[in-house]
């Protein structure tokens, strides 16, 4: 949709608006057509008041030089080149330092509210809005943009209920009003409630469109989900032992400092997988972020077996024996321009056997075997790298993990993304958790790898590690997980067995419908 | 006046004379500061845009005799090198304080070279016509004004002045809005159809040209010669004033203000035969700008700088 | 007969996965060195052209630069030392995403310790300048750590604070040497502290006047970082911090530790800078002793990518820059602050390595060409530099001597020499005939053909011949001229700055025309219809 929008560029393929080809060089030309997009993560400018965001790119002005003068210049003949764009230019800056008409802007803004009961305060910062107004502050834009073709991605993700009803009461008004309107969502009854036609889209091909009248919300959640699946994890049935992870009335604010997790309780055991279900932004990586202490947990707490680690650093957490892989590889997970070595230790390079006391000043590399006996101790503990361990070390997980590369010494932004995540897996692995939080452990693999990962969770689990496994990938969860715990913004929807639910029945769980059959596990 | 007895109000007029022409610099070349980094682009190269100004506006008021052209001069070379600062940073894409120090050590070279070139040696140059002071008589009278504003360079002037026009380019301008948007969030801005670039290398060229001013102000419009590195870190306390006033064209007037006086400290004391007394701590009070910004950056606040300043906008990866 | 088989190059290439090539051109070892020189080649020309402009020779400013850097190589060393602690400074910091402008107020404070430890506190020996050395070190290290937890903890720019504290560094070194520690003895227009006493003086290495222990020092303190950066668990948080302080959070490193700690060491080695020198050269404080070593380090620093070994190139580098500086001054007449302009320049280059990318976006065709294929096109391109380079130094030739040669030319016809002045003109017409080919050369390699490559291969060659054989000609014709009054050695002496430069450039000339020949002809690569 962002090349729609002119945001990213296409590589190949034409796109048609009222029957003509036309071609995106940047959202303006995009704008120029009469395309508004409502983007998931708002582009609105906090410090900014409604107005301004509104009319920025097209501020209205007092006196409007370059349009004056260019269609005087259109009536008067069609000279082009160099010195026309150049006056174009010279009269579109003298615009750009001209005073800013925010009277009209206003005004205007306020006949759109009023027209479109959108009502807004156009002095307001949005900063001090709540997320629905912004929200409306964005259709706005398009409509004072006098945009006919409406995008809009995930609008209804960080809406309240009522907030999503007044949206599509909006949406239906500009429909009669003869406008396009393309919704992009994942939540199914957004589609039912709202749509005339609904295409399906998976991985980025078009499974089909169908028309609202002839399908239903099961229909649909089959074919999102996808049929037939890929491939099954042989697994034993699991042995769960105590609870190793408790999670008790957890409270976690987003960045927006919006509650984000609103009262999670969960018990891990040792020994099981937890599957989270869930479509992205409700509350996934806040929880996933409190429990691994790089969030703050407004209220509620965590424990491993018996230690308290709420709020707790996460060297500290670490150190406990929570093991974490992360969602974001790149971001979070992997030093990309750390060596594959270097990467496998990142976390635990200050514990044994990684590292000592010992100052060798003779590399055994450089100075063969005899002299690297030789050591001077440090009275800090744990400051100096043990090399050859670590190269021993990471030998070892390499050939475990089967970590296909060259050199140990080579950085891993060379490897594949399916060798970069065995990197993080062996990493987090080989420090022997008691309790692992894979956050999305598989996503963006190819099936190769994804078997892999998918393998070694099971394995661990059948060590005795408690396992919670956040993905928002149904598939993964339903064939990994023991147990399938369902989040819907920020709470707990239901918990199920895999073995006793299906793909609908989670899909609906997963967007918020309610299922008459509680099956509670 | 008797020796040993101070005259207060003779003084405070005197010292609020300094504070005006040491703060006169910091508050232009923070302006140009504020455009920048307002943009999105850290501009550290403030330091080395004011010591190219400075010195072409010594070079122009030499070469032509009118200083006028001599701030003309420094106007223009002060936005070259903003251009090139553009280029780096926006346009390639490079780290945007590498680039500045690298346009730092440049001007450093190149002023002294020309010093050689122009008038053959290497500390100060040959004295060349300042920009003559507007005089107003009926003041020079009055108590405090009177040493304050009596006599006072023109660009004293401009710059208050400037502090309302580039309030009003900033907030009321269409061109403004786009700058804060640029600063704020790149592909916000990008989204509506604005080309990120263009907006910022417009901002580094309009800031080069404010240090510019800045520069000159010091060769030919405070003194009348240049000299070798006469800038003296003032770029610096500059940005640090930017910092403090939050990022606001008022907010670096008081910053500027407060500065310049800290500043302009040793001067009084040098011209006040009163306070000859405190003479012997001279190299002390050179010290005191640069602790008080320190202190002010350090411990008084934090400020809350644009979102999105220093790092390039690369499309693909904003959106 | 191998045309056909390339004949789409550039074009086919170019669409050939273009991001991974353009990922590969700003990363990688031998593309970090090949922009090093790159932009020390860019910066030396456009420093070149400066020259020019400002009216300056810039072929006998650089080659009396080589000259003076050549004939006294342990004056290389010598400047080279504090460039190396700076320069690992400014590296160690930038490793951990810090920039420390802050080396110069490091290395007074370092330096003025040094000198109070030296010169107040008798000690014996070999331990005297140890302790003086470590404890500057601390006190370095300790003004660094002030800028490092205003960072951390309070979030104020270290850019800012680092420079403020550079000047507050400056000026309580100053004031203590001129006042409280004052050596009042000699008549000097520095103020300077006291000498220190012999046993704390760095010894010079074997016979040199200059370098002294301080260049082991700072050879130990490149291994010393080396070792502290790569097997250290600090050091492995520090670069972990700066490469990604997200993930290196997530593995539960204290990043804002790290980052106080990180400007603390950089201090450290800073301090060690100021130390050496005044063990090592001074002797004492003297106020103004550095010529701006902290900035220098930062030129350091960059040009070696922040590697400790990088940092080693650089600072020899500069060291020979500020070596030869003096020499270029007195002979050349170009201010030694010339070298300040080729930093900067040099930095410019450095912190712009999407150059070729931009350049290509703009459509550059040779730019796009190296951005694809690099291996292939950097000695075409860098032939189509030297035919450049070639065609104008012929031509600048021609044109600089026109005068004196036919001033020679006709004083021997009036003087009945036809023979002498034939061969005069005729050296003039050749050398007018080589600029006119090798301008020829360049705009054929910018059309992409290969005769481009053949006449810039006849220049490289022949020019230095003619550079050699002028003056071979005028000193063999020397006799009948000093007997008729006329003395060539000015014209001699002329040449002679030309010789050695063009000779380089010849040199490299060949070679590159010869590669791109070879590329040509045998593996078939063609730039097709470039213009």
């Amino acid at each position: 949709m962002n090349i729609l929008y002119g945001m990213l560029s296409m590589n190949t393929g034409r796109i048609k608006i009222r029957g003509e080809e036309v071609h995106f060089k940047s959202p303006a030309d995009a704008i120029r057509l009469g395309i508004g997009m409502v983007h998931q993560h708002f582009k609105l400018i906090p410090t900014l008041t409604v107005t301004e965001n509104v009319i920025l790119g097209t501020e209205p002005l007092y006196v409007t030089l370059s349009e004056r003068i260019e269609k005087r210049k259109e009536l008067e003949s069609s000279t082009k080149g160099f010195f026309r764009r150049a006056g174009q230019s010279v009269l579109g800056g003298i615009d750009r330092v001209q005073p800013m008409n925010f009277k009209s802007a206003e005004e205007e803004i306020r006949r759109i509210g009023e027209e479109n009961r959108l009502y807004i305060d156009p002095k307001a910062k949005i900063q001090d809005l709540s997320v629905g107004l912004r929200q409306r502050v964005e259709i706005i834009k398009l409509l004072y943009r006098k945009a006919d073709i409406l995008i809009l991605d995930e609008p209804t993700a960080v809406l309240t209920p009522q907030e999503v009803d007044e949206l599509f009461e909006t949406l239906q008004t500009f429909r009669e009003a003869g406008k396009t309107i393309i919704l992009i969502t994942h939540k199914l009854r957004e589609p039912m409630a709202l749509a005339d036609r609904i295409s399906v889209l998976r991985d980025g091909s078009l499974i089909g469109t169908v028309q609202k009248k002839e399908t239903s919300v099961e229909a649909l959640a089959e074919m999102m989900v996808g049929r037939p699946v890929v491939f099954r994890v042989a697994k034993t049935v699991a042995k769960p032992g105590n609870p190793i992870l408790s999670i008790r009335n957890l409270h976690v604010k987003d960045d927006r400092g919006l509650e984000a997790v609103k009262g999670i309780s969960l018990e891990v055991k040792e020994g099981e997988i937890l599957g989270i279900a869930g479509v992205e932004g409700n509350g996934q990586i806040e929880l996933v972020q409190a429990i691994t202490g790089l969030r703050k947990i407004e209220d509620g707490e965590v424990w491993v077996e018996e230690q308290n680690i709420t709020n707790k650093s996460p060297r500290y957490i670490q150190k406990t024996g929570v093991g974490f892989i992360p969602q974001d590889r790149h971001q979070r997970g992997l030093i990309l321009d750390f060596s594959i070595k270097e990467n496998l230790i990142l976390g635990g390079h200050y514990r044994d056997p990684f590292s000592s006391n010992r100052f060798q000043p003779f590399p055994p590399t450089l100075f063969g075997p005899r002299l690297a006996s030789v050591s001077i101790p440090s009275p800090i503990p744990h400051s100096f790298l043990n090399e050859p361990e670590i190269v021993q070390y990471s030998g070892e997980q390499v050939k475990e993990f089967d970590i296909r590369m060259t050199n140990l010494e080579e950085p891993a932004r060379t490897l594949s993304g399916g060798n970069q995540q065995k990197i993080v897996v062996a990493r987090i692995l080989g420090f022997n958790p008691k309790v692992l939080v894979a956050s999305h452990p598989t996503r963006g693999l190819d099936v190769g790898a994804t078997e892999y990962i998918h393998k070694v969770l099971v394995r661990m689990r059948d060590e005795g590690v408690g396992i919670l496994l956040v993905s928002a990938d149904l598939d993964e969860v339903q064939s990994v997980s023991d147990r399938i715990a369902v989040l819907f913004e920020g709470q707990i929807a239901a918990i199920r067995d895999p073995a006793k639910t299906n793909e609908q029945e989670l899909g609906l769980l997963m967007a918020g419908q309610q299922v008459n059959s509680e099956r509670e596990n | 006046m008797q020796a040993g007895q101070i005259d207060i109000l003779l003084l405070v007029g005197i010292i609020g004379y300094t504070t005006l022409i040491a703060a006169t610099p910091l508050i232009l070349a923070a302006l140009g500061g504020m455009f920048s980094e307002r943009s999105g682009v850290v501009n550290i190269a403030l330091e080395g845009m004011m010591l190219m100004g400075a010195l072409m506006g010594a070079v122009g008021s030499y070469f032509t005799g009118n200083p006028w052209i001599g701030i003309f001069y420094a106007i223009i070379v002060g936005g070259l090198m903003g251009l090139i600062h553009g280029l780096v940073s926006v346009k390639l894409k490079g780290n945007q304080i590498v680039s500045g120090t690298g346009i730092i050590i440049f001007a450093a070279g190149f002023t002294t070279v020309m010093l050689w070139v122009v008038w053959g040696q290497k500390g100060v140059s040959d004295p060349v016509i300042p920009i003559p002071e507007i005089v107003i008589p009926p003041l020079l009278g009055v108590p405090i004004l009177g040493p304050m504003f009596g006599s006072q360079s023109p660009l004293v002037y401009i710059m208050f002045a400037l502090i309302p026009i580039c309030w009003f380019v900033l907030y009321r301008t269409s061109f403004g809005l786009r700058l804060r948007a640029a600063g704020e969030d790149p592909s916000t801005l990008d989204s509506a159809g604005v080309n990120v670039e263009t907006v910022r290398m417009i901002a580094v060229i309009l800031s080069g040209c404010l240090a510019g001013l800045a520069g000159a102000y010091l060769s030919i419009g405070f003194g009348s010669s240049f000299s070798r590195n006469m800038v003296a870190g003032r770029g610096f306390i500059a940005l640090a004033a930017l910092i403090f006033g939050n990022w606001t064209p008022f907010g670096v007037l008081i910053a500027g203000l407060f500065f310049g006086f800290l500043d302009g400290l040793k001067i009084a004391i040098q011209v006040t035969p009163a306070l000859g007394f405190l003479y012997p701590f001279n190299l002390w009070l050179r010290m005191i700008p640069y602790l008080g910004v320190i202190i002010a950056l350090g411990i008084i606040r934090r400020s809350v700088p644009p979102k999105a300043i220093g790092v390039p906008y690369i499309k693909e990866r904003g959106v | 007969m191998t045309k056909n088989k390339s004949n789409d190059l550039p074009h086919d290439l170019l669409k050939e996965d273009v991001q991974a090539s353009r990922d590969r051109l700003v990363s990688g070892f031998l593309q970090q060195l090949a922009w090093a020189i790159g932009s020390i080649l860019l910066a030396l020309v456009i420093a070149g052209l400066l020259m020019l402009a400002l009216g300056f020779d810039p072929f006998s400013a650089y080659f009396n630069l080589l000259r003076g850097a050549l004939s006294n190589p342990d004056q290389i060393l010598w400047r080279a030392t504090p460039l190396i602690f700076t320069g690992l400074a400014v590296a160690l910091a930038f490793k951990t995403g810090l920039f420390n402008i802050g080396a110069e107020g490091q290395l007074h404070i370092g330096a003025m310790v040094a000198a109070v430890i030296g010169a107040y506190i008798a000690l014996p020996i070999v331990i005297h300048p140890i302790v003086a050395i470590l404890v500057a070190a601390i006190a370095g290290g300790l003004w660094g750590l002030i800028a490092g937890l205003l960072k951390a903890y309070r979030g104020a720019h270290e850019v800012v604070t680092t420079i403020m504290l550079n000047y507050i560094a400056i000026i309580i070194t100053q004031w203590l040497a001129s006042g409280p520690l004052m050596d009042l003895t000699p008549v000097n227009p520095f103020p300077q502290t006291y000498p220190i006493l012999p046993t704390a003086a760095l010894p010079k290495l074997l016979t040199s006047n200059f370098v002294h222990m301080g260049f082991i020092l700072a050879l130990l303190t490149i291994l010393a970082v080396a070792y502290f950066l790569n097997k250290t668990v600090l050091g492995f948080e520090m670069r972990a911090v700066g490469f990604n302080p997200t993930a290196a959070e997530t593995a539960g490193i204290n990043s804002k530790r790290t980052l106080a700690l990180s400007l603390g060491i950089s201090g450290g080695i800073a301090g060690l800078a100021g130390a050496s020198e005044v063990l090592g050269t001074f002797g004492r404080f003297v106020a103004g002793f550095s010529p701006g070593y902290g900035f220098d380090g930062i030129t350091v620093a960059v040009l070696g990518n922040n590697s400790p070994w990088g940092v080693l190139f650089g600072a020899l580098f500069l060291g020979l820059l500020r070596a030869g500086s003096i020499s270029m001054q007195v002979t050349a007449q170009v201010p030694i602050e010339m070298i300040g302009v080729i930093q900067g320049l040099i930095i410019l280059f450095v912190a712009a390595p999407r150059l070729i990318i931009w350049l290509a976006d703009k459509g550059n065709i040779y730019a796009q060409w190296i951005e694809a294929d690099w291996k292939k096109a950097t000695p075409i391109f860098l032939t189509t530099v030297m035919g450049l380079i070639i065609g104008f130094a012929a031509f600048g030739i021609g044109t600089t001597q026109l005068l004196l040669l036919t001033s020679l030319a006709t004083q021997s016809l009036i003087l009945g020499l036809p023979l002498v002045a034939s061969l005069i003109a005729v050296d003039l017409i050749f050398i007018f005939i080589l600029g006119i080919i090798g301008l020829a050369a360049f705009i054929s390699l910018m059309r992409g053909n290969m005769w481009g490559t053949i006449l810039t291969l006849v220049v490289a060659i022949a020019l230095p011949i003619i550079v050699i054989a002028t003056p071979l000609m005028l000193s063999g014709l020397g006799p009948i001229f000093t007997s008729l009054g006329i003395s060539p050695t000015p014209f001699l002496i002329q040449w002679n700055n030309w010789r050695i430069p063009l000779g380089v450039v010849g040199i490299i000339g060949i070679a590159v025309s010869l590669a791109s020949f070879y590329l040509m002809r045998w593996k078939g690569v063609v730039v097709g219809g470039v213009i």
